[in-house]
């Protein structure tokens, strides 16, 4: 009796640790498999990028837009930081083009943009939070300090010239949802005009705009001007009168704005300090 | 007696929208202006015929008007700048030295295609940046009649000139669309877009080119 008592407690223990290293293994595997489909997420979005019919035209780079939110939605607040970091490298060392017959300056300078606006993008489709992450992890503190002034650079800029812009100043009709979207890109705009570190936001590289010859300046040769730009902190205020004069141009949405709660209370956000 | 049947003539032409005529004419021998390989005319002196009578303008400067989208830089317009013969234009500043200028204009030959709201839109902000009442009933009503697309190679033709005391006429005309409104330093103010206080950087560097500070 004893030993048919043993005999069942050792298949028991060998059938339990079975099950257990099959479990194992499949997490393992989902883990591995989870790994394998957020990198390819990953690859593919950057893929999609900077393929040359995403890069034809970069004022804005619309094309871009898909992939890029995908990107920034997949990317870990590391991973984004690294790969938007590498395309700054690249920004200063040059790349592809996408000319039939290109000449060795085109190449270096339509590199250059498309990997800036590549950074550009990949920065304005982070969510709030993973930007925030990006900024705590870095500011003081970080490998990739430097950078994070930079991502929170170009995303200020394409906020306002391509996302706010396109509520506020290039839209035919306005309602409530513009607003509700106009004031969530002002808000992260002032979020970043705010932050107390605001004037090491700035990116600059030399000789990176090519500026034709106009009236035969400069022997009629084009020139290559540096690229300097940074944030002036009371700029949201002007964008915020912008937004209400746009908004109040509409007649309808003037009224909402005024008599209703929700519309106070955007109106509010826009004239806070 | 020849007065009277001028002003009625001018202010025909002034009123008949639609097939307005111009109330600047350019004289002299243009220069050829190659702006990203395109040819433009800058002429060096104009001609401002309003009910005060016609008054001869000069060439104070002229630039391109670039934007920065993002990171890129566009050519938004070549402006042109005429004011009065005893007008000197004071490169320190320049609204101040245009405050009692018998005529004004602003020539704007347009190098992209953009909507009448687009341009009424910078005008507004350049206007806020310089304290001007953008809610003034003066300014809306100019802002109201601004409709239309602007093509590249459209011209804008923003005219002023003294009336009485502080009142300044303000004559825009677009493609289509002749604008014409009276207020108190009206013109002024919307000079103030181009020689007050810029309203970002490159602004100020078309500023330094129409006021010949630089050439």
């Amino acid at each position: 009796m004893k030993n048919i008592l043993a005999l069942f407690l050792t298949m028991g223990l060998l059938s339990s640790c079975g099950i257990k290293e099959m479990a194992d293994e499949a997490r393992d595997n989902l883990r591995k498999t989870g790994n394998a489909v957020h990198l390819q997420v990953l690859t593919v979005a950057l893929q999609e990028m900077v393929a040359p019919v995403n890069t034809e035209s970069l004022t804005p780079p619309v094309r871009m837009f898909p992939a890029g939110e995908t990107f920034s939605n997949e990317a870990s607040a590391r991973e984004a930081t690294e790969v938007f970091h590498t395309f700054l490298v690249d920004v200063k060392l040059g790349g592809m083009t996408t000319k039939a017959n290109p000449t060795p300056r085109d190449v270096r300078l339509e590199g250059r943009k498309v990997s800036l606006a590549a950074a550009g993008v990949i920065s304005a489709f982070l969510p709030h939070q993973k930007f925030a992450e990006i900024l705590d992890n870095q500011v003081g503190r970080g490998r990739y300090e430097d950078t994070a002034y930079v991502i929170a650079l170009t995303r200020y800029t394409y906020l306002r010239d391509f996302f706010f812009a396109s509520v506020v100043e290039r839209s035919e009709r306005v309602n409530m949802d513009s607003v509700r979207k106009a004031v969530e890109y002002f808000s992260e705009i002032k979020y970043i005009a705010k932050l107390p570190y605001v004037d090491r936001l700035r990116l600059y590289v030399p000789q990176f705009v090519l500026v034709p010859s106009v009236d035969g300046s400069n022997n009629g040769q084009d020139t290559l001007e540096d690229l300097d730009i940074t944030i002036n902190p009371t700029e949201y205020k002007l964008l915020a009168r912008k937004a209400i004069r746009r908004f109040e141009r509409d007649e309808v949405l003037k009224d909402q704005l005024y008599n209703t709660e929700e519309g106070q209370r955007l109106l509010a956000i826009f004239q806070a300090e | 007696m020849m007065k009277p049947f001028l002003s009625l003539a001018v202010g025909i032409a002034l009123l008949s929208a639609g097939s307005f005529g111009s109330v600047v004419q350019m004289t002299g021998t243009p220069k050829d202006v190659d702006v990203a390989g395109k040819i433009y005319k800058v002429h060096p002196t104009a001609t401002l015929n309003t009910l005060n009578g016609p008054t001869e303008l000069k060439l104070t400067g002229y630039g391109v008007r670039q934007k920065s989208v993002a990171f890129v830089k566009v050519n938004v317009y070549l402006a042109t700048s005429y004011v009065d013969l005893d007008t000197q234009i004071s490169t320190n500043n320049p609204i101040d030295s245009m405050k009692n200028s018998k005529g004004r204009v602003i020539v704007l030959d347009m190098l992209r295609t953009m909507s009448a709201a687009d341009i009424r839109t910078a005008f507004e902000e350049a206007l806020d940046v310089n304290g001007v009442d953008v809610n003034s009933k003066a300014v809306q009503s100019v802002f109201s009649k601004f409709t239309g697309d602007l093509r590249e190679g459209d011209r804008i033709i923003l005219a002023s000139y003294p009336g009485e005391r502080a009142a300044e006429t303000l004559v825009i005309e677009l493609p289509k669309t002749q604008i014409q409104e009276t207020g108190n330093f009206l013109g002024l103010d919307f000079w103030k877009i181009w020689f007050g206080e810029p309203v970002d950087a490159l602004m100020g560097e078309l500023k330094s080119r129409l006021t010949g500070a630089k050439k």
